[in-house]
């Protein structure tokens, strides 16, 4: 609606018009200023005209050609809370001086960060570990193993040692010296009597699993006073065929089961 | 104390500040945190159960007499 002043609009109604085109009815030459005046929006007085304008979804604001268009809410009714019991001392009040409490505000924070970090290290290690044992042999695997043993590699005089099925293998490659000793013990004499044919198949060959019959600690080789395996823990004296002596074991050392495939390679297990 | 805060700024500037440094100190002490952690909640592990290894009643069955 264009509001002209009343002046001319009752001009424009009282002046008689000429015949002619409208174009020879012409106003006084005074542009007025242009007052573009909107409406007020109707006022919102019942409860469906309030809640249109509420929002009633997640506000966001989004402007497009074709679509919708949507105004933020600013919800100025909201008061920010205190957060002071969240905040650091030194700096609470304005007018603190920053830079000097700079150094232990920056230790607290990298420090606790460090620890927290070296703490997850140490947690991912383990978890890594745990993971990658996954792969290796399980527990019934291994409770099973055979292993096969190169003879030719141990020289006369000396045993070898090794892990079978988690408990520790002697295999000794005998002397004649020791053979013909130990052939010639009496048997009955022995708290466990067996013959040292009984024992190993192969004379020249002792295999025998390392653990005392008594609490199953592992004998020292070449020790105690028959010329054969030392116990430490309590002392039991075995002989160069793994029979008892003396010391408080009940029983030989046991003899696990084994084959020769040649004259070099036994397969225990 | 000065020299505590000379300290400080000397491990921001040349450990703390760059991500790189840092990540590289962490692993370093993780290992010795590793050994001290593992002693440490296994002595306590013992001294919560003292009395129930075998360690603790070792002395009572007269056998290490017999021991050379």
């Amino acid at each position: 609606m264009i509001m002209l002043p009343k002046s001319q609009l009752i001009q424009a109604v009282s002046r008689a018009v000429s015949r002619g085109t409208p174009a020879s009815s012409v106003l006084p030459d005074v542009t007025p200023p242009l007052k573009v005046v909107v409406e007020p929006p109707p006022k919102k007085l019942t409860n469906y005209s309030l809640a249109l304008s509420t929002p009633n979804s997640a506000i966001t604001s989004s402007c497009s050609i074709a679509g919708v268009s949507q105004v933020r809410w600013a919800h100025t009714d909201l008061k920010v809370p205190d957060f002071s019991n969240y905040r650091r001392d030194q700096t609470k009040s304005s007018s603190a001086n920053a830079v000097e409490s700079d150094g232990i505000r920056k230790m607290t924070s990298y420090l606790l960060v460090g620890a927290g970090a070296v703490a997850a290290t140490y947690t991912a290690k383990a978890v890594v570990r745990g993971i990658v044992g996954n792969l290796s042999p399980a527990a019934d695997v291994v409770a099973l193993a055979k292993v096969e043993v190169k003879l030719s590699d141990i020289p006369e005089g000396r045993s070898m040692k090794m892990k079978w099925r988690g408990k520790p293998l002697f295999i000794r490659h005998r002397t004649d010296e020791e053979i013909e000793a130990e052939a010639q013990v009496d048997i009955s004499t022995l708290r466990h009597p067996e013959t040292d044919l009984d024992r190993a198949k192969n004379p020249k060959f002792l295999i025998l699993i390392g653990v005392c019959t008594h609490l199953g600690c592992v004998p020292i080789a070449d020790a105690g006073d028959f010329g054969g395996y030392y116990c430490p823990c309590h002392g039991s004296h075995y002989d160069g065929s793994g029979r008892i002596r003396k010391g408080p074991a009940p029983f030989n050392l046991e003899v696990p089961p084994y084959e020769f495939l040649d004259e070099n390679v036994v397969v225990v297990g | 104390m000065s020299s505590l805060a000379n300290l400080s700024k000397n491990l921001y500037h040349a450990v703390f500040r760059r991500t790189s440094t840092f990540v590289i100190a962490v692993v370093v002490l993780a290992y010795p945190f590793e050994r001290a952690f593992n002693v440490g909640t296994e002595r306590y592990f013992r001294f919560i159960n003292k009395g129930k290894f075998y360690d603790d009643i070792k002395g009572q069955f007269g056998q290490d007499a017999e021991e050379e």
